[in-house]
């Protein structure tokens, strides 16, 4: 790309599709070794029970946790994971919606490898909670019983709606794609043929798709603040436990959430320029301006943090602050610090270095940042679901440590998340192949 | 630009969200829900007419491109596929799970 003209052809962007080598093969045989590993650890915990992971009732601890008092968490890495993705999610429509709503034309290249995480994200995030509970089957009672009180159904309706409208979202912006696709891939014309329903690309059509994308864009930036917004009430409209009660969750949650988003959707680009030599499409003004959002959500996001611990700490006494000394000196100390030097420091520095030294913008080193990133916000989203749970108001209950089934169950998400996304990548452009039509 | 199918899906979508949440609330306040002649299937309606209503809602983008013929079956896909999955999980873990 020079001076904003594009050098790339469709040809291209469909390499993704056309193009597969040994090491495809090679790394999808891998996945799905993963994936069967993942099936059986689930299958162990259905048919044994929640006994095989490290979660417990606050008052039933088994013996080998003698070292501390009774009981543990409820809640583990499965919920920790539910966050995590829910935040992963918040990229897509996000990013795409803002490329449409405020034309920021530049971005295009990254809104739909955006919206496809959002996709991919979303039933992760859903089946992170079939995986928390005992008996999945009872997930129907939600749909049969649920009751509009409860954050629990907020979040399904939240969600479900958050899906659905990407879904929409998702097949409209791909149709034109799709329509073209039938006549450039012969091999697969019957099948993009008929998902392209009819389309015709006539200049009226495509102006219609073009207004009903805006609308939905501008419907579905709200219904992305409100699913964030749910996840974080399921704690913080919880009065009994240290560092939920808090007026300032929903919005450290939608911060965090763009924070996960931007640095998942940075590193997918950097991989796919790199996969596929896209420095022409990906060019490195699209890679800072993602950067610069990045590096601006992160700074209020360590501030509301910093003003959370602060309240807490100030203020004395309280349950707030026995969850902050348990996790300052308590046993995740090492996991809390940590996370605070390592794992947003280290990429804030790396982030900022540009602002005062303009030259050193440095691609390779901001993708090990934005990885740094999302490996820290699932760590801070174990920090904010466990320690608060080990402390209730009376007396703290003991500690929670994930099994080897858990983490298996929890890593599974990770493989089947990019076996969906790899398998989108190959049946359709993963860039808007208007992008290079100008 | 809404034309007349759009925006009859939306005003349906609209109706079957309110009516759900109407259920809903009477359903909690009062026993009405019970009294209502769909209650003797077993299910409480209020909660799924909700999440229907929600999809019809947002199908409506369909419903301003598609020919009718698609948008219904888009329409169907999504109403079946979300119940569907939910109908999976349920059969496949009770099984395990017992």
């Amino acid at each position: 790309m020079k001076s904003g003209i594009n050098v790339a052809s469709e040809d291209t962007i469909l390499q993704s599709l056309t193009k597969t080598g040994t090491a495809f093969y090679a790394f999808v045989c891998v996945l799905l070794v993963l994936t069967g590993e993942f099936f059986y650890a689930w299958y162990v915990q259905l048919t044994t029970g929640l006994v095989v992971t490290g979660m417990r009732s606050i008052y039933n601890a088994p013996n080998y946790m003698a070292p501390y008092v009774a009981g543990g968490s409820p809640w583990g890495i499965y919920i920790t994971n539910f966050i995590f993705w829910i935040g992963i999610s918040h990229a897509g429509i996000a990013i795409s919606a803002s490329v449409r709503l405020m034309d920021l034309k530049k971005y295009k290249v990254v809104a739909r490898m955006a919206e496809v995480l959002t996709l991919v994200a979303l039933p992760m995030a859903g089946l992170s909670i079939v995986f928390d509970q005992g008996r999945p089957d009872r997930i129907i009672n939600l749909l049969v019983y649920g009751r509009f009180q409860s954050p629990m159904l907020w979040d399904l309706t939240a969600i479900t709606t958050y899906f659905m409208g990407t879904i929409v979202y998702l097949y409209l912006s791909l149709r034109g794609d799709i329509d073209e696709l039938a006549h450039k891939l012969p091999r697969r014309e019957w099948f993009y043929k008929r998902l392209a329903m009819n389309y015709q690309g006539t200049e009226t059509e495509k102006e219609r798709h073009n207004q009903t994308l805006w609308w939905l864009a501008l419907a579905i930036v709200p219904i992305m603040v409100t699913v964030h917004s749910v996840v974080s009430f399921v704690f913080g409209l919880m009065i009994a436990r240290g560092q939920w009660y808090s007026s300032i969750f929903a919005i450290y949650f939608v911060v965090g959430a763009i924070v996960s988003g931007v640095a998942a959707v940075y590193s997918l680009a950097w991989i796919f320029r790199s996969l596929y030599k896209w420095e022409s499409l990906i060019t490195d003004e699209v890679l800072k301006g993602i950067t610069w959002a990045l590096r601006n959500v992160l700074i209020i996001y360590i501030y509301l943090w910093i003003a959370e611990e602060l309240t807490t700490r100030y203020m004395g006494s309280s349950s707030d602050l026995a969850v902050s000394n348990y996790l300052w000196f308590g046993p995740y100390a090492p996991i809390f610090w940590t996370l605070a030097i390592v794992g947003f420091g280290i990429p804030a520095i790396i982030l900022l270095k540009p602002i005062f030294a303009k030259r050193h913008f440095n691609p390779r080193l901001t993708f090990a940042a934005s990885i740094i990133l999302n490996v820290a916000l699932w760590v801070k989203r174990f920090t904010i679901v466990v320690p608060s749970l080990l402390n209730p108001p009376l007396y703290q209950t003991g500690i929670y440590m994930p099994t080897p089934i858990e983490i298996s169950i929890m890593l599974g998400t990770f493989w089947m998340a990019t076996l969906l996304y790899i398998a989108f990548i190959k049946l359709f452009p993963i860039i808007d192949l208007d992008v290079v039509k100008g | 630009m809404v034309d007349k199918k759009t925006a009859a899906v939306l005003i349906v979508g609209f109706l079957i969200l309110v009516s759900g949440l109407s259920l809903w609330v009477l359903g909690d306040q009062t026993s009405s829900v019970v009294t209502l002649p769909l209650a003797s299937t077993g299910v409480l309606w209020a909660p799924l007419l909700w999440v229907c209503g929600i999809i019809v809602l947002l199908s409506a983008a369909f419903a301003n491109i598609l020919r009718a013929k698609y948008y219904v079956i888009w329409l169907v896909t999504l109403i079946v596929g979300y119940l569907v999955i939910f109908g999976i999980i349920v059969v496949v873990t009770s099984y395990l799970v017992s």
